[in-house]
């Protein structure tokens, strides 16, 4: 599965391209038949159009429009396990406990593991002919989340990393979501981590660790309660940009 | 007629418009943060409001999924407070029923559906204030909010009405145009490849004018996608700008 793509645009200096770069549906992109067909584009008599609004980019001979507003589309992924995936993770579960699926009494043991409504932190194994997933969790950094607070960010605003998914003291990272654990002393950090900031809109960071590490500690400046005012959430975000850039960390 | 007169000696109608000429479009993409896609739109006093969640795994019966392409589901409703006179509608009255038949129909022929198969896109479009031309600016608000949902179209769909008074025929017509009985003419068009996807003629019209006033509405049509295009490309651009910042 493809991971999510970044939309950088040239700059300035390619002000002309970039206008052109920006397409709607229906678009044509090129009428060169020698280009191959991406994400984004179809063919229709011998003509290259734009499928999605978005930017186009080209990659050799491979053009795709990425559209910036769109559902996630990653290998790494964080699901409620709804009855019907539950059978497929739990084989996954069981394989790191050294467990095997032999018989019937062993498929009830793992129910101990995993049980259907669960928060599984996985990555995608397989996608079947029907479109039904098989996810493994075999690596020790996935697995069963616990407590902590869930956090949904748009796809779109996480900063692209080779890895999707760090642990810090704090919090997980994750592409779709941020989890935060929460014990006795860190449940105020939890609050300090409403989604807005990332918000594609009102965010004017991607999101990605060391951004959510400063934000939390400019955030501290302030109570919770005070949070809640847009002013002083923004001023959390300036401080947090003034950081990142004087470390040269974006 | 019932004494009104719709197209004046000087040929300006009721509300000061020209027979060519669109009422003034207002439109809106993202309204909504939880949805996938959202867009409002205004058409001079018609207001419509489209919400778009998907692709996403099939909701209710498993009979309901299509293995060659994805399952497009409408849902069309009218705000109480949307008419003259305050009613509250049921959801599945006929007349929705039946506007929802058509949205889906519209959109099957637009959608890339063959792209996501066994799954579901569900639109949800509702008029907030009636005053002609309720279809039109349902596809139209529909079309952006699924740009918006970054959901693969292979066109545009704009929609626009037309109507015939006094040998003229009239573009874009109001409530007021609308229930005199004139013949009215529905079309929705994939306008970059001249397609018509829907279309449909309300009372009789002669056929030496038909031609005169399907040109029209496609012109309507044209007009409507010169301005649901620069607010997509606004959108777009304004969108690209807040992620290059950092």
């Amino acid at each position: 599965m493809a991971e999510i793509r970044r939309i950088r645009i040239k700059p300035p200096s390619e002000k002309a391209a970039e206008v052109n770069r920006l397409v709607t549906p229906g678009d044509t992109i090129t009428s060169d038949s020698d280009y191959m067909r991406g994400h984004g584009t179809y063919f229709e008599d011998t003509k290259l159009l734009a499928s999605v609004a978005g930017v186009v980019e080209t990659v050799n001979k491979l053009i795709h429009v990425n559209p910036l507003k769109t559902r996630y589309n990653g290998e790494v992924v964080m699901s409620s396990s709804v009855e019907s995936w539950s059978a497929d993770v739990v084989i996954c579960e069981s394989t790191r406990r050294e467990l095997r699926r032999r018989s019937a009494k062993d498929e009830l043991n793992m129910r101990k593991y995993l049980q259907e409504g669960d928060l599984v932190s996985a990555e995608v194994q397989s996608v079947y002919g029907d479109g039904s997933l098989s996810l493994h969790t075999r690596n020790l950094k996935y697995g069963k989340l616990g407590q902590g607070m869930l956090v949904k960010v748009s796809p779109m605003v996480v900063k692209r990393s080779k890895t999707h998914m760090q642990t810090s003291l704090r919090c997980q990272h994750h592409p779709r979501q941020q989890r935060i654990h929460l014990d006795q002393s860190h449940r105020e950090p939890a609050g300090r981590h409403p989604q807005r900031w990332f918000h594609p809109e009102f965010g004017e960071c991607d999101a990605f660790d060391t951004c959510i590490l400063y934000t939390y500690e400019s955030s501290m400046r302030y109570t919770i309660t005070e949070l809640l005012v847009p002013e002083k959430m923004e001023n959390v975000v300036e401080w947090t940009l003034q950081r990142l850039e004087q470390e040269g960390a974006v | 007629m019932a004494g009104l007169e719709l197209l004046s000696d000087q040929g300006f109608r009721l509300d000061g418009r020209r027979p060519h000429e669109l009422r003034k479009i207002q439109c809106k993409m993202g309204v909504f943060k939880q949805a996938d896609g959202s867009a409002y739109i205004e058409q001079g006093n018609t207001k419509a409001l489209a919400t778009v969640y998907g692709p996403h795994e099939v909701t209710g019966s498993r009979s309901k999924i299509e293995h060659d392409k994805v399952l497009i589901n409408c849902q069309y409703s009218m705000a109480t407070f949307s008419t003259g006179e305050r009613r509250s509608r049921s959801k599945g009255d006929r007349k929705s029923q039946e506007m929802q038949l058509h949205l889906k129909k519209t959109f099957e022929a637009a959608i890339l559906t063959q792209l996501y198969p066994r799954s579901q896109i569900d639109i949800y479009v509702q008029i907030l204030q009636a005053d002609g031309g309720n279809y039109s600016a349902c596809v139209n608000a529909a079309t952006l909010a699924i740009i918006d949902a970054g959901i693969p179209m292979k066109d545009f769909v704009c929609a626009s009405t037309a109507g015939f008074v006094s040998d003229t025929p009239i573009v874009d017509i109001s409530y007021l145009e609308e229930s005199q009985g004139g013949p009215e003419l529905v079309v929705a068009l994939l306008p970059k490849s001249d397609q018509i996807v829907e279309f449909q003629v309300n009372s009789r019209l002669h056929l030496d004018n038909f031609e005169n006033v399907l040109d029209m509405a496609v012109k309507g049509c044209k007009d409507i996608h010169a301005v649901l295009s620069r607010a997509v490309k606004e959108n777009v651009s304004e969108l690209a700008s807040h992620m290059n910042k950092t």
